[in-house]
Protein backbone atom coordinates (compact mmCIF):
# COMPACT_ATOMS: atom_id res chain seq x y z
CA UNK A 1 0.00 0.00 0.00
CA UNK A 2 0.78 3.42 -0.68
CA UNK A 3 0.01 5.05 2.69
CA UNK A 4 -1.87 8.18 3.80
CA UNK A 5 1.81 10.39 2.22
CA UNK A 6 1.55 8.43 -0.79
CA UNK A 7 -2.31 8.77 -2.22
CA UNK A 8 -1.83 12.32 -1.11
CA UNK A 9 0.11 12.72 -3.51
CA UNK A 10 -0.79 10.43 -6.01
CA UNK A 11 -4.36 12.24 -6.07
CA UNK A 12 -3.01 16.05 -6.43
CA UNK A 13 -0.77 14.69 -9.25
CA UNK A 14 -3.90 12.96 -10.93
CA UNK A 15 -6.19 16.41 -9.97
CA UNK A 16 -3.75 18.64 -10.95
CA UNK A 17 -2.93 16.44 -14.45
CA UNK A 18 -6.70 16.72 -15.16
CA UNK A 19 -7.17 20.65 -14.36
CA UNK A 20 -4.42 21.28 -16.52
CA UNK A 21 -5.91 19.57 -19.69
CA UNK A 22 -9.29 20.92 -19.26
CA UNK A 23 -7.73 24.37 -18.76
CA UNK A 24 -6.29 23.36 -22.03
CA UNK A 25 -8.96 22.31 -23.71
CA UNK A 26 -11.35 25.09 -22.09
CA UNK A 27 -8.92 27.83 -23.41
CA UNK A 28 -8.43 26.45 -26.67
CA UNK A 29 -4.72 25.93 -26.09
CA UNK A 30 -4.60 22.38 -25.92
CA UNK A 31 -3.21 22.22 -30.13
CA UNK A 32 -0.98 25.34 -29.44
CA UNK A 33 0.79 23.04 -26.73
CA UNK A 34 0.10 19.36 -28.52
CA UNK A 35 3.18 17.51 -27.12
CA UNK A 36 3.06 19.06 -23.36
CA UNK A 37 -0.77 18.59 -23.07
CA UNK A 38 0.24 14.95 -24.40
CA UNK A 39 2.29 14.53 -21.84
CA UNK A 40 0.68 15.23 -19.26
CA UNK A 41 -2.76 13.43 -19.96
CA UNK A 42 -0.41 10.47 -20.25
CA UNK A 43 0.54 11.66 -16.96
CA UNK A 44 -2.65 10.90 -16.07
CA UNK A 45 -3.21 7.93 -17.52
CA UNK A 46 0.23 6.69 -15.87
CA UNK A 47 -0.74 7.65 -12.33
CA UNK A 48 -4.14 6.04 -12.61
CA UNK A 49 -2.85 3.01 -14.33
CA UNK A 50 -0.11 2.54 -11.32
CA UNK A 51 -2.91 3.10 -8.86
CA UNK A 52 -5.09 -0.07 -10.11
CA UNK A 53 -1.35 -1.84 -10.13
CA UNK A 54 -0.51 -0.90 -6.95
CA UNK A 55 -3.72 -1.74 -5.40
CA UNK A 56 -4.21 -5.18 -7.15
CA UNK A 57 -0.15 -6.62 -6.79
CA UNK A 58 1.44 -4.12 -3.76
CA UNK A 59 4.27 -1.53 -4.42
CA UNK A 60 6.68 -4.19 -3.20
CA UNK A 61 5.58 -6.18 -6.45
CA UNK A 62 7.52 -7.07 -9.61
CA UNK A 63 4.14 -6.55 -11.52
CA UNK A 64 4.64 -3.05 -9.98
CA UNK A 65 8.24 -2.60 -10.38
CA UNK A 66 7.84 -3.14 -13.97
CA UNK A 67 5.37 -0.96 -14.68
CA UNK A 68 6.67 1.82 -12.92
CA UNK A 69 9.84 1.61 -14.48
CA UNK A 70 8.83 0.90 -18.62
CA UNK A 71 5.75 3.72 -17.51
CA UNK A 72 8.53 6.06 -16.51
CA UNK A 73 10.88 5.55 -19.61
CA UNK A 74 8.10 5.90 -22.10
CA UNK A 75 6.85 9.24 -20.10
CA UNK A 76 10.90 10.40 -20.24
CA UNK A 77 11.04 9.49 -23.73
CA UNK A 78 8.15 11.65 -24.63
CA UNK A 79 9.23 14.43 -21.86
CA UNK A 80 12.08 14.78 -24.68
CA UNK A 81 9.68 15.26 -27.09
CA UNK A 82 8.21 18.37 -25.37
CA UNK A 83 11.78 19.52 -24.94
CA UNK A 84 12.80 19.22 -28.50
CA UNK A 85 9.58 21.75 -29.06
CA UNK A 86 10.50 23.90 -26.03
CA UNK A 87 14.10 24.12 -28.37
CA UNK A 88 11.52 24.93 -31.58
CA UNK A 89 9.83 27.52 -29.67
CA UNK A 90 13.24 29.24 -28.52
CA UNK A 91 15.44 29.11 -31.77
CA UNK A 92 12.61 29.71 -34.37
CA UNK A 93 13.72 32.48 -35.70
CA UNK A 94 16.87 31.06 -35.91
CA UNK A 95 18.93 28.64 -38.37
CA UNK A 96 19.14 26.04 -35.56
CA UNK A 97 15.55 25.31 -35.29
CA UNK A 98 15.22 22.56 -38.17
CA UNK A 99 18.23 20.77 -36.58
CA UNK A 100 16.71 20.82 -32.78
CA UNK A 101 14.57 17.46 -33.10
CA UNK A 102 17.19 15.44 -35.20
CA UNK A 103 19.99 16.48 -32.51
CA UNK A 104 17.38 15.55 -29.84
CA UNK A 105 16.64 11.91 -30.89
CA UNK A 106 20.77 11.29 -31.46
CA UNK A 107 20.95 12.24 -27.82
CA UNK A 108 17.97 10.36 -26.76
CA UNK A 109 19.48 6.98 -28.52
CA UNK A 110 23.30 7.79 -27.20
CA UNK A 111 22.17 8.20 -23.24
CA UNK A 112 20.39 4.80 -23.42
CA UNK A 113 23.27 3.48 -25.12
CA UNK A 114 25.74 4.69 -22.48
CA UNK A 115 23.78 3.47 -19.67
CA UNK A 116 23.40 0.46 -20.97
CA UNK A 117 26.98 -0.10 -21.67
CA UNK A 118 27.77 1.13 -18.31
CA UNK A 119 25.57 -1.65 -16.51
CA UNK A 120 26.85 -4.17 -19.06
CA UNK A 121 30.20 -3.62 -17.78
CA UNK A 122 29.78 -3.84 -13.96
CA UNK A 123 29.62 -7.29 -12.85
CA UNK A 124 26.77 -6.24 -10.13
CA UNK A 125 23.69 -8.76 -10.00
CA UNK A 126 20.23 -6.93 -9.79
CA UNK A 127 20.76 -6.12 -13.16
CA UNK A 128 17.13 -4.89 -14.25
CA UNK A 129 16.41 -2.55 -10.80
CA UNK A 130 20.68 -1.17 -10.96
CA UNK A 131 19.72 -0.85 -15.33
CA UNK A 132 16.75 1.74 -14.37
CA UNK A 133 17.89 3.19 -11.75
CA UNK A 134 21.01 4.01 -14.07
CA UNK A 135 18.56 5.22 -17.09
CA UNK A 136 16.77 7.45 -15.25
CA UNK A 137 19.80 8.96 -13.63
CA UNK A 138 21.30 9.49 -17.26
CA UNK A 139 18.07 10.38 -19.00
CA UNK A 140 17.30 12.84 -16.14
CA UNK A 141 21.16 14.27 -16.34
CA UNK A 142 20.75 14.97 -19.95
CA UNK A 143 17.61 16.69 -19.40
CA UNK A 144 19.22 19.21 -16.70
CA UNK A 145 22.09 19.66 -19.35
CA UNK A 146 18.94 20.45 -22.13
CA UNK A 147 17.71 22.70 -19.70
CA UNK A 148 21.02 24.37 -19.01
CA UNK A 149 21.17 24.76 -22.68
CA UNK A 150 17.77 26.05 -22.98
CA UNK A 151 18.10 28.60 -20.28
CA UNK A 152 21.29 30.15 -21.89
CA UNK A 153 19.65 30.33 -24.97
CA UNK A 154 16.98 32.09 -23.55
CA UNK A 155 19.08 34.84 -21.71
CA UNK A 156 21.30 35.13 -24.85
CA UNK A 157 18.31 35.30 -27.80
CA UNK A 158 16.54 37.82 -24.42
CA UNK A 159 13.41 35.41 -24.81
CA UNK A 160 10.61 37.31 -23.29
CA UNK A 161 7.46 34.94 -23.39
CA UNK A 162 7.22 34.69 -19.70
CA UNK A 163 5.31 30.94 -20.40
CA UNK A 164 8.28 29.92 -21.91
CA UNK A 165 10.71 31.13 -19.37
CA UNK A 166 8.75 29.74 -16.63
CA UNK A 167 8.63 26.59 -17.94
CA UNK A 168 11.90 26.13 -18.82
CA UNK A 169 12.96 26.95 -15.27
CA UNK A 170 10.20 24.28 -13.88
CA UNK A 171 11.49 21.96 -15.94
CA UNK A 172 15.27 22.84 -14.59
CA UNK A 173 14.16 22.02 -11.29
CA UNK A 174 12.08 18.71 -12.05
CA UNK A 175 15.02 17.30 -13.62
CA UNK A 176 17.83 18.39 -11.44
CA UNK A 177 15.58 16.66 -8.71
CA UNK A 178 15.20 13.62 -10.04
CA UNK A 179 18.85 13.35 -11.63
CA UNK A 180 19.99 14.01 -8.12
CA UNK A 181 17.15 11.92 -6.23
CA UNK A 182 18.46 8.78 -8.62
CA UNK A 183 22.21 9.82 -8.30
CA UNK A 184 22.09 9.14 -4.66
CA UNK A 185 20.16 6.11 -5.37
CA UNK A 186 23.23 4.66 -6.98
CA UNK A 187 25.34 5.69 -4.73
CA UNK A 188 23.90 4.12 -1.90
CA UNK A 189 20.97 1.62 -2.97
CA UNK A 190 20.48 1.03 1.09
CA UNK A 191 18.29 4.61 0.75
CA UNK A 192 15.86 3.64 -2.12
CA UNK A 193 13.46 2.98 0.65
CA UNK A 194 14.02 5.78 2.81
CA UNK A 195 12.65 9.20 2.51
CA UNK A 196 14.07 9.14 -0.94
CA UNK A 197 11.63 7.08 -2.42
CA UNK A 198 8.93 10.18 -2.08
CA UNK A 199 11.86 12.50 -4.18
CA UNK A 200 10.68 11.08 -7.93
CA UNK A 201 6.85 11.39 -6.95
CA UNK A 202 7.41 15.08 -5.19
CA UNK A 203 9.58 16.38 -8.44
CA UNK A 204 6.39 15.44 -10.51
CA UNK A 205 3.86 17.08 -8.24
CA UNK A 206 6.13 20.08 -8.58
CA UNK A 207 6.00 20.11 -11.84
CA UNK A 208 2.51 20.05 -12.32
CA UNK A 209 1.87 22.58 -9.81
CA UNK A 210 4.31 24.81 -11.52
CA UNK A 211 3.27 23.82 -14.65
CA UNK A 212 -0.66 24.46 -13.88
CA UNK A 213 0.05 27.61 -12.39
CA UNK A 214 2.00 29.27 -15.64
CA UNK A 215 -0.22 28.12 -17.69
CA UNK A 216 -3.65 29.15 -15.88
CA UNK A 217 -2.19 32.25 -14.22
CA UNK A 218 -0.02 33.47 -16.75
CA UNK A 219 -1.42 35.24 -20.08
CA UNK A 220 0.22 33.52 -23.49
CA UNK A 221 0.84 37.25 -24.67
CA UNK A 222 2.61 37.76 -21.09
CA UNK A 223 6.39 39.26 -21.79
CA UNK A 224 9.14 40.02 -19.39
CA UNK A 225 11.29 42.75 -20.09
CA UNK A 226 14.82 42.16 -21.38
CA UNK A 227 15.76 42.69 -17.77
CA UNK A 228 13.99 39.87 -16.67
CA UNK A 229 12.55 41.94 -13.99
CA UNK A 230 9.19 43.21 -15.45
CA UNK A 231 6.54 42.04 -16.80
CA UNK A 232 3.36 43.41 -19.25
CA UNK A 233 0.48 41.72 -20.08
CA UNK A 234 -1.47 43.11 -22.97
CA UNK B 1 32.19 8.49 -9.70
CA UNK B 2 29.74 9.64 -12.49
CA UNK B 3 26.77 9.56 -9.92
CA UNK B 4 28.62 11.72 -7.61
CA UNK B 5 29.25 14.20 -9.99
CA UNK B 6 25.58 13.99 -11.35
CA UNK B 7 24.58 14.09 -7.85
CA UNK B 8 26.44 17.40 -6.96
CA UNK B 9 26.19 19.01 -10.47
CA UNK B 10 22.14 18.26 -9.77
CA UNK B 11 22.20 19.68 -6.53
CA UNK B 12 23.90 23.18 -7.82
CA UNK B 13 21.33 23.14 -10.59
CA UNK B 14 18.71 22.57 -8.58
CA UNK B 15 18.85 25.62 -6.33
CA UNK B 16 19.85 27.84 -9.52
CA UNK B 17 16.78 26.85 -11.26
CA UNK B 18 14.73 26.90 -8.60
CA UNK B 19 16.00 30.54 -7.60
CA UNK B 20 15.42 31.80 -11.21
CA UNK B 21 11.73 30.08 -11.14
CA UNK B 22 10.80 32.07 -8.06
CA UNK B 23 12.66 35.25 -9.36
CA UNK B 24 10.31 34.78 -12.54
CA UNK B 25 7.39 34.29 -10.63
CA UNK B 26 7.83 37.45 -8.39
CA UNK B 27 9.36 39.41 -11.29
CA UNK B 28 6.28 39.19 -13.65
CA UNK B 29 4.31 41.50 -10.70
CA UNK B 30 7.23 44.02 -11.09
CA UNK B 31 6.01 46.45 -13.03
CA UNK B 32 2.59 46.84 -11.29
CA UNK B 33 2.22 50.21 -9.66
CA UNK B 34 0.55 50.20 -6.32
CA UNK B 35 -2.65 52.72 -5.76
CA UNK B 36 -2.58 55.22 -3.49
CA UNK B 37 -5.09 52.81 -1.44
CA UNK B 38 -2.86 50.93 -0.85
CA UNK B 39 -0.08 52.75 0.24
CA UNK B 40 -2.66 53.98 2.71
CA UNK B 41 -3.38 50.49 4.04
CA UNK B 42 -0.21 49.97 4.29
CA UNK B 43 0.79 53.09 5.65
CA UNK B 44 3.88 53.91 3.60
CA UNK B 45 2.94 57.26 2.69
CA UNK B 46 4.95 58.36 -0.97
CA UNK B 47 8.40 56.00 -0.08
CA UNK B 48 9.19 53.13 -2.55
CA UNK B 49 8.50 49.52 -1.24
CA UNK B 50 11.03 48.04 1.13
CA UNK B 51 12.70 44.52 1.58
CA UNK B 52 11.16 44.65 5.26
CA UNK B 53 7.47 45.28 4.40
CA UNK B 54 6.95 42.10 3.35
CA UNK B 55 5.65 40.51 6.94
CA UNK B 56 3.53 43.96 6.59
CA UNK B 57 1.87 43.34 3.59
CA UNK B 58 1.93 39.33 4.94
CA UNK B 59 -0.54 40.49 7.63
CA UNK B 60 -2.78 42.79 5.79
CA UNK B 61 -3.14 40.10 3.29
CA UNK B 62 -4.46 37.88 6.36
CA UNK B 63 -7.61 40.40 7.22
CA UNK B 64 -8.32 39.70 3.29
CA UNK B 65 -10.94 37.30 2.52
CA UNK B 66 -9.33 34.37 1.00
CA UNK B 67 -8.93 34.19 -2.67
CA UNK B 68 -7.82 30.63 -3.60
CA UNK B 69 -6.25 32.21 -7.23
CA UNK B 70 -3.07 33.74 -5.37
CA UNK B 71 -2.59 31.55 -2.40
CA UNK B 72 -0.23 29.07 -4.09
CA UNK B 73 2.22 31.74 -5.46
CA UNK B 74 1.65 33.54 -1.91
CA UNK B 75 3.26 30.23 -0.02
CA UNK B 76 5.70 30.02 -2.71
CA UNK B 77 7.28 33.54 -2.21
CA UNK B 78 7.04 33.17 1.36
CA UNK B 79 9.13 29.95 1.44
CA UNK B 80 11.67 32.12 -1.32
CA UNK B 81 11.32 34.97 0.85
CA UNK B 82 12.54 33.32 3.70
CA UNK B 83 15.72 31.96 1.91
CA UNK B 84 16.74 35.18 0.87
CA UNK B 85 16.56 36.02 4.08
CA UNK B 86 18.72 33.30 5.36
CA UNK B 87 21.11 34.30 2.29
CA UNK B 88 21.40 37.53 3.10
CA UNK B 89 22.46 37.05 6.73
CA UNK B 90 24.74 34.24 6.00
CA UNK B 91 26.38 36.40 3.27
CA UNK B 92 26.90 39.65 4.51
CA UNK B 93 30.05 39.43 6.22
CA UNK B 94 31.57 37.22 3.44
CA UNK B 95 30.29 37.64 -0.16
CA UNK B 96 28.60 41.23 -0.06
CA UNK B 97 27.39 41.28 -3.60
CA UNK B 98 25.09 37.94 -3.07
CA UNK B 99 24.08 40.08 0.13
CA UNK B 100 23.00 43.09 -1.82
CA UNK B 101 21.59 41.00 -4.72
CA UNK B 102 19.28 39.08 -1.87
CA UNK B 103 18.14 42.15 -0.20
CA UNK B 104 17.03 43.33 -3.97
CA UNK B 105 15.13 40.43 -4.27
CA UNK B 106 13.46 40.73 -1.31
CA UNK B 107 11.86 44.07 -2.28
CA UNK B 108 10.61 41.97 -5.54
CA UNK B 109 8.59 39.80 -3.07
CA UNK B 110 7.88 42.91 -0.83
CA UNK B 111 6.27 44.31 -3.87
CA UNK B 112 4.62 40.86 -4.80
CA UNK B 113 3.03 41.13 -1.32
CA UNK B 114 2.07 44.53 -2.16
CA UNK B 115 0.13 43.40 -5.72
CA UNK B 116 -1.58 40.43 -3.73
CA UNK B 117 -3.14 42.61 -0.99
CA UNK B 118 -4.43 45.08 -3.60
CA UNK B 119 -6.16 41.97 -5.63
CA UNK B 120 -7.41 40.76 -2.67
CA UNK B 121 -8.48 44.20 -1.47
CA UNK B 122 -10.15 44.56 -5.08
CA UNK B 123 -11.91 41.36 -4.66
CA UNK B 124 -13.29 42.10 -1.15
CA UNK B 125 -14.81 45.29 -2.62
CA UNK B 126 -16.31 43.08 -5.06
CA UNK B 127 -18.01 40.79 -3.54
CA UNK B 128 -19.32 43.57 -0.57
CA UNK B 129 -20.84 44.99 -3.74
CA UNK B 130 -22.21 41.90 -5.45
CA UNK B 131 -23.44 41.08 -1.56
CA UNK B 132 -24.91 44.79 -0.97
CA UNK B 133 -26.54 44.59 -4.40
CA UNK B 134 -28.85 41.23 -3.75
CA UNK B 135 -30.20 42.36 -0.09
Amino acid sequence: MLGLFGYGIWLAALLLDGIFVVCALGRREFFRYLPLNLYILLCGVVNFGLFICSRDFGVHSREYFYSYYSSDIVLAILMYVVIAELFSRVFEDTDFSRYVRGAAAILLVATALFAFISVRSSTGHALTTQFVIELEQDLNFVGVVLMYILWGAVIKLRERRVRIVQVVLALGVYFSALAGSYALRNLFPSLAFTALQWLPPLSGLWLIVALTYTFVRVPDDARLSPAHTLVTSH
Amino acid sequence: MIAALICVASVAAFVQFLISYCHSVVAAFGKMELTPRVREVAGMGDRAVAADDFARFLQLLHLCPEHNADQLAIRAVKIYYALLRAIEVASRALIPGVSAWASRERVGCSHFAAVALERRMEFSRDLFTRQASIR
